[in-house]
């Protein structure tokens, strides 16, 4: 069992989590990840290129590395594709409140079932893996048919709501492992000092689990802001689709705009990026503080 | 049963919340030009009898729900808004919603939407109908045939899809035919000056292109797996896919005369094409664009995809010419694909649909899409329109095959019943008695069973 | 049970009254609903929106419900009543020796596919916690990046690396001397196919996998470490005895949801296959689909959606119940 040496959190940074191999220098360690870097990249560079390819270059026998000559045709066509900023606005709003919604269910529950015990805390774990296992494409419709029922199809609500019990299992889940993994100890010193129980929980563990929360936030974003069949389904006006169902207009039965859809891919995911660089920050520096001691 | 209860729970709560939502379109609502609301929602559609001949009827009010796919959006979206501007100046209080849809997942929004509520016309491919006619969820619309126009002219192809037991389900919105789309240069320079009119000339013609290409390159890029075009050979030997006696199946593919077709092909590919055997022809268009085909038989709009400027090369000079049959008199029956407009059963707005897609695909509006997008009609009488009489796929569509119309259909396709015969038949892996006989038994024991 | 977690300290504040140890009534019901609260409005979330649909699913299973039948419930007039049959739908699926054939080969591809993300995503994870800070963030970002494509976009991609005519890897290991790939399908022999949808399962899986291995490695307590080392222990016993037994949890958390995920694995092959998969790439979640929608045979499509439900929870009971056993422990 670990030495517990009861002690307030400090940032410091971890020179080699996890005790791997400590001579293992970082030149190395450096070098085989920008390899890692170039090997996880490489699809998604060919993505970003191929919207600035023209199309005769796209599918060569010979392949093009780098997009020149190139042309920014798609951009303008993707940009000025029906519903483009309608769609991006619409995910925005399906996604986050999906989002901060499930944050903060799942972080409730999550302390509930890994700081207490109560009694059904063993059926209510084994009902949020259990719902996991089902398939989702089996759901479509009866789902559809009671949303319609209660006059949510077609509404921005009706998409939150389902993507909030899809989500709502796994988030619960993953914030389970990451406040259980904090020792009520810490909580338990800062109450003798003096805290009541919401307090100790408020000013130790929570700083504590905020990185937790920040992973958990981005992983529900992306798996609420790809989803595709529910949005498709449960919405009807064009002019309420998600971007993902924007992306699936640019094919046609005759042809697929592959360009057009790897720029608005692209577009999409600025955003993206610009969100994770924002938000990264207290995840990495909440990561890298390493913060347990002891 | 704890899921009743938890249902019984759930629907409480739920429906207790529905008094608080606002529904921002329902289709029952009205939203009309003039500004005066009416009260009722669809129930005041009127009865299928009513001409649309008189004046605009202002009492009518409510929405109809049109799905398209996404080729109107990006095709014509101009003759889509011309049919509702024709429709309002008959029933100036109903708001026409054009909602466009994608190809991918498209029936199964469809399958919800019919559990609940359904929209008043629906674009359908024609390979897709015939499930959904023998279920009974789509409108009987025998009675009206006549309110439509060039309904007796209707391209068989077509009106095949949308005929079931004898009764019609559906109006022909538009087709696509197949020809031989060839590289004009690799013409020149083989010194073809007239397109074959003979499957024998074809291969003559093929030798005397592969005396000049590049090696690599394809005189007939043949995909192994493209099965509407080797159907084509099958029909135009005299055979066909599967006949049905009085509702039992029976597949042909065995027969004499489909083995002589297919027989046929595979001199043809054996000779003419380097493609493999084992894709099928989505991407064919694309090849040529590479330069790695100086023939494919493909879809109209595959000249248009090979030479547009986002997905293939401009620079590629092509001409086109029907597939020739086995002897001048008639090219080889080409395969009629294309959509259909229909109406869910459903539907409270059979009437207003009705006139919506007459409205739309009607003369006036066929040929507007013609003139526009140069797809083929709906109708035979307006095949000599100047936009497409000289085309070679007019000219194919007018000898037409069609998939047998059983409900099971559909699910031989989504098998690959016959994409794998074929990739076994041109890739030498089967001989075609036995992989015909083969798909046969595979074949009957689908479009037979429940 | 007891409710050992809220009683069990008792602060002997200042701010407690004196009751000889036993709080007032009022704090008493607060303390034992507390967690009852604190879990309510998820189940309310998830009770509101899955119950019907999923009590639906189970009551489909036992009916002949194809799209006559869909229609007609909504709308009486039309189509044909549903009709319960019982077992019949799950005999059917038993009886086919398609089913078995499919069910063994998701069994094996989920097994792969978890074994490679799992060992690939957690030497990611420590590999992140050993970079210096740039490319530690750069990599961080291009893994959220390919979490965060869309499936459409990547499996097109993958798609066209590895395109029989036109892709980069047959052209590099032609290149690369590894043989003439000029030409090469990768799609006619299923385990070559098979090893194309496991590069873009895994691609895609491993972000998840790496970030949180990393973020799990940073609570492993540094002063443990080093006095391990400084007694002389050896980096592969570190790991065992030290880093091993703290990542446990959230290993057994993640390969469990790894098993889920990949047990369903459906757009990745279906859409390699041009959304025609050969009926040798069929998964169960593939061939529940083609049941349900390209039959229309909804019946049929739920008893297996509901097979499929009870394999996946038998197969990772082991899971489950470590994952129980964790759960109570701390």
């Amino acid at each position: 069992m670990t030495a517990v040496s009861v002690g307030r959190a400090r940032a410091h940074k971890p020179v080699s989590a996890g005790g791997v191999n400590g001579r293992f220098s970082k030149g190395i360690a450096n070098i085989i990840g920008l390899v890692v870097l170039i090997v996880m990249l490489f699809p998604i560079y060919w993505a970003v290129s191929t919207s600035f390819k023209r199309g005769v270059d796209m599918t060569r026998v010979t392949p093009e590395w780098f997009p020149v000559p190139g042309t920014l045709q798609h951009y303008f066509d993707a940009w000025h594709k029906a519903f483009f900023l309608s769609s991006l606005r619409n995910s925005a709003i399906i996604v986050g409140s999906t989002v901060v919604i499930a944050i903060i269910v799942a972080f409730f529950a999550a302390v509930a079932i890994a700081r207490t015990n109560f009694r059904g805390r063993r059926a209510y774990i084994v009902i949020i893996i259990l719902i996991q296992m089902i398939p989702q494409t089996a759901l479509i419709i009866p789902l559809f048919v009671m949303l319609s029922r209660v006059h949510q199809q077609n509404q921005l609500s009706g998409v939150v709501f389902t993507y909030l019990a899809l989500v709502l299992p796994f988030s619960v889940w993953t914030l389970r492992g990451f406040v259980a993994n904090i020792p009520k100890d810490l909580e338990e010193a800062a109450m003798i000092d003096g805290c009541s129980r919401v307090g100790a929980f408020m000013r130790v563990t929570f700083p504590l689990v905020a990185p937790g929360l920040v992973a958990t936030a981005i992983f529900a974003f992306i798996q609420a802001w790809n989803e595709f069949t529910f949005a498709y389904v449960i919405i009807q006006d064009n002019s309420k689709e998600t971007a993902t169902v924007w992306l699936a207009s640019f094919s046609t039965q005759q042809q697929i705009d592959w360009g057009g859809m790897m720029a608005g891919a692209t577009m999409l995911s600025i955003p993206l990026v610009i969100l994770f660089l924002l938000v990264q920050k207290h995840f990495a520096t909440g990561l890298t503080a390493g913060a347990v001691k002891g | 049963m704890k899921a009743r209860y938890l249902t019984a729970v759930g629907l409480t709560a739920a429906l207790a919340l529905a008094g608080c939502s606002s529904s921002k379109t329902d289709t029952g609502g009205t939203t009309n030009p003039s500004g005066t609301t009416s009260t009722a929602p669809a129930a005041s559609s009127a009865p299928a009898a009513a001409p649309s001949s008189s004046g605009p009827d202002t009492s009518a009010s409510g929405t109809l729900t049109v799905w398209l796919q996404t080729d109107a959006q990006n095709g014509w979206p101009t003759e889509v808004a011309s049919a509702t501007t024709a429709f309002n100046t008959k029933f100036p209080n109903v708001k026409v919603d054009v909602q466009y849809q994608t190809w991918a997942d498209h029936l199964t929004k469809l399958d919800a939407a019919l559990a609940a509520t359904p929209p008043d016309v629906v674009e359908l491919g024609n390979t897709e109908t015939t499930k959904y006619m023998a279920s009974g969820a789509l409108a009987d619309i025998t009675a009206d045939k006549g309110k439509f126009d060039n309904s007796s002219t209707w391209l068989k192809g077509l009106a095949d899809s949308v005929t079931y037991d004898g009764k019609l389900f559906g109006v022909p919105y538009y087709a696509g035919a197949r020809g031989v789309i060839y590289s004009t240069d690799a013409f020149a320079k083989a010194g073809i000056t007239a397109p074959p009119t003979t499957l024998d000339e074809l291969k003559a013609d093929g030798e005397k292109l592969k005396a000049v290409i590049p090696s690599n390159q394809s005189a007939l890029y043949w995909p192994g797996k493209n099965w509407y075009g080797a159907m084509s050979f099958v029909y135009g030997y005299g055979g066909n896919i599967a006949t049905s006696d009085g509702g039992k199946w029976t597949a042909n593919l065995e027969s004499p005369e489909a083995q002589a077709g297919l027989t046929e092909l595979k001199s043809l590919h054996s000779d003419l094409s380097k493609a493999p055997a084992d894709i099928d022809e989505s991407k064919q268009d694309a090849s040529m664009a590479q330069g790695l085909a100086a023939m494919i038989y493909g879809n109209g709009w595959e000249v248009g995809s090979v030479n547009d400027p986002k997905v293939g090369n401009p620079n590629l000079k092509l001409g086109s010419f029907p597939m020739p049959g086995k002897d001048a008199s008639a090219p080889l029956p080409s395969f009629l694909g294309g959509s259909d407009l229909v109406i869910p059963a459903a539907s409270s707005n059979v009437a207003w649909a009705e006139e919506w897609i007459n409205d739309f695909v009607g003369n006036t509006g066929m040929t507007a899409l013609v003139n526009d997008a140069k797809v083929i009609p709906n109708t035979t009488s307006l095949l000599t329109l100047p936009a497409i009489a000289d085309s070679a796929f007019t000219k194919a569509a007018q000898s037409s095959w069609f998939v047998p119309t059983a409900p099971n259909w559909a699910d031989v396709e989504s098998q690959n019943v016959l994409q794998n015969m074929l990739s076994s038949i041109l890739s030498g892996k089967q001989s075609i008695a036995d992989a015909t006989k083969a798909a046969d038994t595979q074949i009957n024991s689908i479009l037979n069973g429940s | 049970m007891a409710a050992v977690g809220t009683e069990l300290v008792q602060p002997r504040s200042r701010r407690q009254p004196a009751t000889r140890g036993r709080l007032p009534l009022r704090r008493r019901i607060v303390k034992k609903s507390g967690p009852y609260l604190l879990v309510l409005p998820s189940i309310v979330i998830i009770v509101l929106v899955l119950a019907y649909p999923v009590y639906k699913l189970f009551e489909l299973s036992f009916q002949n419900y194809q799209l006559p039948q869909l229609i007609h419930e909504s709308h009486p007039k039309l189509g044909k009543p549903t009709v319960n049959v019982g077992l019949a739908n799950y005999r059917a699926v038993f009886k086919d020796s398609q089913f078995w054939t499919v069910l063994w080969r998701t069994i094996l591809f989920t097994v792969v596919n978890v074994g490679a993300t799992m060992v690939l995503g957690t030497a990611l994870g420590v590999l992140l916690t050993r970079l210096s800070k740039l490319i530690r963030v750069s990599l961080s970002v291009v893994l959220i990046l390919v979490w965060a494509t869309p499936g459409i976009v990547s499996i097109t991609i993958w798609n066209w690396l590895f395109d029989q005519q036109f892709g980069v890897v047959n052209y590099a290991l032609t290149k690369l001397h590894f043989g003439n790939f000029i030409g090469h399908s990768w799609y006619t022999s299923s385990l070559q196919g098979f090893f194309v949808v496991t590069c873009v399962v895994v691609w895609s899986a491993i972000p998840f996998v790496a970030i949180t291995m990393q973020a799990a490695l940073t609570q492993v307590p540094e002063e443990l470490v080093e006095a391990a080392r400084v007694d002389g222990a050896t980096a592969l016993q570190i790991f065992r005895r030290i880093t091993f037994p703290i990542l446990r949890p959230i290993l057994v958390i993640i390969t469990s949801l790894s098993v889920i995920w990949d047990f369903q694995v459906f757009t990745q092959i279906y859409i390699l296959r041009d959304n025609r998969p050969e009926p040798w790439y069929y998964l169960l979640s593939i061939f529940s689909f083609v049941e349900s929608f390209k039959v229309h045979n909804f019946g049929l499509g739920a008893a297996l959606s509901v097979i499929v439900m009870l394999v996946l929870a038998c197969v990772s009971i082991f899971y489950i119940r470590q994952i129980v056993r964790i759960g109570e422990a701390q």
